[in-house]
C-alpha cells in the first residue's frame, strides 16, 4: 500500500523468515504432490510395464493347445475391446491332391497350422521367415489363400517359393469322447506358397510341428465357405485395461468362461478354462494404490498444516507489528484495507518463497509446468488462508487499549 | 450546539469475571476552537471516553453526535481518517518511517500526492517548532518531545478540527511539557480545533478552557477559576 517493498525491507529478518517458511513448505508440499503423482504414474502405467497374459485353456488349465474353443467365443473376445494382441492358431492337416483324375498319389500327412500373428506359434519368429516378392509380414493377419512353407518340406517335396499346391484339406475333430481323432475333408483347394521358415526344433512335447502356415482368417472364411463350423487350437490375449480386471473377469464369466480348477477332467479338451496371470499386477497394483490412497486421504491434513503455519507464523511475526496495526486504525485505515495491505506483504514474500522452493523441488522431482503451477497455486492460496485469519484477527485487537497505557 | 454532543452515554464490556461498566450515563459537549482537559484517577473511564470519541469503540446505549450526526450512523473509519486525530502519550509514530514519512501518511491515505503531501508535511512540521534536520529522522533518534511535536503534526495532517490526546506531556519532561501544552492551546484557539485532553497533569488541565472530572464512570464538570461547580 503505502510502499510494499520498503516495509518489506524495513522488517528484514522477518522478511527472510516469511521467505524462507515458504521456501520450507512449498518443497515440502512439491514432494508431497509429486510422490502422488509419481505413483499415480506408476500405477497408469502398469499395465505397460506389467501387461496381464491370459490364455484359454481346458478347465484343469493342464491344456493350452490342440483345444476346441468355440469360433463364437473367439468373436465375442474380440467384440468387447477388453483384449489387445488376441493371438489364436487353428489346427488342419492336407495331403497332395491330384490335378487330375487319373493322377496318383501316395498319401502323405501335411500338418497345417492356420495363425493371426507369427508370434502366436512361440517356435517361430519374423526372423526365421522368408517372404515371396512383394508379400508383407501381415499376410497372416490377412485371408489370401496362400501359405508358408517349412525349408526342409520345399526341399523333399521339390516345391518353391511362388508355386501353387494343390491340397485336399481336412477339419481335425476329436470326438465325442474326446480320445479319437477325426479327419473331416473340406475340399481340394490350391494354396500359393508365399514363403518358407525354417524350424530349428523337430519335435515339442506332444505339439505337433506344422509343415504349412496359412492365415487364420483365410481357414475362417473356407470353413464358413463351407458350411463348417470353426474351432480354435490355442487362444491367447492381453487384458487391454488391468486396472479394470473385475470388469473383465464378469464379461468373461458371461461368455462362459470358468477359472481353471486343477482337479477339474485334466483330458477335457473343450477350451472354457480361463488362466489369467495376474498375480504379479494384482500385488504391484494393490500396493501402489495403498500409498495412493493413503498419500490423497492425508492430502487434506497437509493443507490444513499449511494454513496452520501460514497463521501461527503470521501471527507471530505480526505480534511484533501490533501497535503498528492499531496505530494504522487510530488513523482511519480500515479493517479490510489493513488486512489487505498486510497480505499483500506476506503474498509477495511467500511467492518469493514458493518459487525459490520450486525451483528446488524442480532439480529434485523434475515436475514440469503444469505440476508447478498447480503447487504454487494450492501452496499460495492454503498458506494466505492462514495468514488473512491471523491478520483478521490481529486486526479487531482493542486499538486504545494497544496505544494507551492501562488506565 | 457543540460540535461534539454526548448523550446519556454508556459504556460496558465483559471482564473475565464480570461486566464492567466503564463509562455510565455520561452527556457533555465540545465546542470548537475551545480547550478541553478530562482528568480522574486511573482505571476512572477517561480513556474509554476518548475510545467513544475517536469512534474506536461504539457506546453500548446512549449516542454520541458529530456536528449532528450520530456516530452510530457515520462510517467511523472515515471520521478518523477526515475529521479526529488522536495524539498519544507514547507518539506511537510508525518506528521505521521518517517524521517526514509518518507526516505525509495520513494525506496519502486520503489520496493526496506525495508531493502536495511532503510540501504539507514540511508546513506542518515547521508549524510545530521543528526544522528541517527533523525530516529524514526516525522516531529512534528524536527526543520525546520531538516525537510528540511529530505526532501532532501527524494528526493535523488529515484536516479535520478534532483533535484528541491521552496524556500528551506524560512522558515528557516539564519544558516539554509545556511545549506540547501550547501548541495544544494554539490549536484551539488560534485554529479553531476542539481539543479533548485525557491528563493527570494539573498544570495541562489547568490550561484548558473547561475542565471535566472523570470518577468511576461518571462525569462531572469542575469549576473553572470564578466559576461554581456543578454536574455536567
Amino acid at each position: 500500500m503505502f510502499n510494499l517493498m520498503r516495509n518489506i525491507r524495513r522488517q528484514g529478518f522477518k522478511s527472510l523468515l516469511v521467505c524462507f517458511i515458504g521456501i520450507l513448505l512449498t518443497l515440502f508440499l512439491s514432494l508431497y504432490l509429486g510422490n502422488i503423482a509419481a505413483s499415480r504414474k506408476e500405477l497408469n502405467h502398469l499395465p505397460e510395464v506389467l501387461p496381464v497374459a491370459s490364455h484359454i485353456t481346458n478347465i484343469s488349465g493342464s491344456k493350452s493347445v490342440g483345444l476346441l474353443i468355440d469360433g463364437g467365443l473367439i468373436e465375442k473376445i474380440k467384440a468387447t475391446n477388453m483384449v489387445n494382441n488376441l493371438r489364436y492358431t487353428v489346427q488342419l492337416s492336407a495331403n497332395f491332391a491330384p490335378e487330375t483324375p487319373e493322377e496318383e498319389l501316395g498319401y502323405k500327412y501335411i500338418a497345417i497350422m492356420g495363425v493371426n500373428d507369427i508370434s502366436a506359434f512361440s517356435l517361430l519368429s519374423a526372423e526365421d521367415i522368408e517372404w515371396a516378392d512383394g508379400v508383407a509380414e501381415d499376410f497372416l493377419s490377412g485371408r489370401q489363400a496362400g501359405v508358408i512353407v517349412q525349408e526342409n518340406f520345399l526341399e523333399n517335396n521339390d516345391l518353391n517359393i511362388g508355386d501353387r499346391v494343390w491340397l485336399s484339406l481336412y477339419s481335425i475333430d476329436y470326438g465325442e469322447k474326446l480320445n479319437e481323432i477325426y479327419y473331416k475333408k473340406i475340399d481340394d483347394i490350391a494354396l500359393e506358397i508365399v514363403g518358407s521358415y525354417a524350424l530349428n526344433v523337430t519335435q515339442f512335447g506332444e505339439f505337433i510341428l506344422p509343415d504349412m502356415i496359412c492365415p487364420v482368417g483365410w481357414v475362417e472364411e473356407t470353413l464358413q465357405e463351407y458350411d463348417k463350423k470353426f474351432y480354435a487350437d490355442s487362444a491367447s490375449f492381453v487384458v487391454s485395461d488391468p486396472l479394470k480386471l473385475n470388469d473383465f473377469k464378469a464379461a468373461m464369466r458371461s461368455f462362459g468362461f470358468q477359472p481353471v480348477n486343477a482337479q477339474a477332467d485334466s483330458y477335457s479338451l473343450s477350451g472354457f478354462g480361463l488362466l489369467v496371470n495376474d498375480e504379479t499386477f494384482v500385488r504391484s497394483a494393490g500396493s501402489l494404490q495403498k500409498n495412493l490412497t493413503m498419500m490423497t486421504v492425508f492430502l487434506p491434513l497437509i493443507l490444513l498444516l499449511i494454513v496452520l503455519v501460514g497463521y501461527i507464523a503470521s501471527y507471530l511475526v505480526m505480534q511484533s507489528r501490533r501497535s503498528e496495526v492499531a496505530v494504522m486504525r487510530s488513523l482511519g485505515v480500515s479493517q479490510s484495507r489493513c488486512i489487505l495491505s498486510l497480505s499483500a506483504e506476506n503474498a509477495l514474500l511467500v511467492l518469493l518463497g514458493c518459487l525459490v522452493g520450486l525451483a528446488a523441488a524442480v532439480s529434485f522431482t523434475g515436475i514440469g509446468l503444469s505440476g508447478a503451477l498447480v503447487i504454487t497455486a494450492v501452496f499460495f492460496v492454503s498458506y494466505m488462508l492462514g495468514v488473512v485469519a491471523a491478520l483478521l484477527k490481529l486486526s479487531r485487537m482493542p486499538v486504545m487499549e494497544v496505544l494507551t497505557k492501562s488506565e | 450546539m457543540g460540535l461534539i454532543e454526548v448523550k446519556d452515554v454508556s459504556y460496558s464490556y465483559q471482564g473475565k469475571y464480570q461486566t464492567i461498566e466503564a463509562v455510565k450515563n455520561v452527556t457533555c459537549s465540545f465546542d470548537e476552537g475551545a480547550f478541553y482537559a478530562i482528568v480522574g484517577h486511573s482505571g476512572s473511564g477517561k480513556t474509554t471516553l476518548l475510545s467513544l470519541l475517536a469512534g474506536l469503540d461504539l457506546p453500548t446505549s446512549g449516542e454520541i453526535y458529530v456536528d449532528g450526526s450520530a456516530m452510530s450512523a457515520l462510517n467511523r473509519d472515515r471520521y478518523r481518517l477526515k475529521t479526529a486525530s488522536v495524539v498519544y502519550q507514547s507518539f506511537n509514530l510508525f518506528p521505521l518511517l521518517t517524521a517526514l514519512e509518518n507526516v505525509t501518511y495520513p494525506m496519502q491515505l486520503q489520496g493526496r500526492s506525495k508531493a502536495e503531501a511532503e510540501a504539507v508535511a514540511k508546513q506542518l512540521i515547521a508549524e510545530v517548532g521543528l526544522g528541517e534536520k527533523i525530516w529524514r529522522r526516525r522516531p529512534l533518534m528524536m527526543s520525546g518531545g520531538e516525537q510528540q511535536r511529530v505526532a501532532i503534526a501527524r494528526a493535523r495532517a488529515a484536516g479535520g478540527k478534532i483533535m484528541l490526546a491521552d496524556e500528551p506531556t506524560g512522558n515528557l519532561d516539564a519544558k516539554n511539557g509545556n511545549m506540547i501544552t501550547n501548541q495544544l492551546k494554539l490549536l484551539a484557539h488560534e485554529r479553531g480545533y476542539a481539543v479533548i485532553v485525557v491528563t493527570h497533569n494539573e498544570e495541562l488541565a489547568k490550561q484548558a478552557d473547561a475542565v471535566y472530572m472523570m470518577q468511576d464512570g461518571q462525569l462531572t464538570t469542575l469549576a473553572k477559576e470564578g466559576q461554581h461547580e456543578s454536574d455536567a
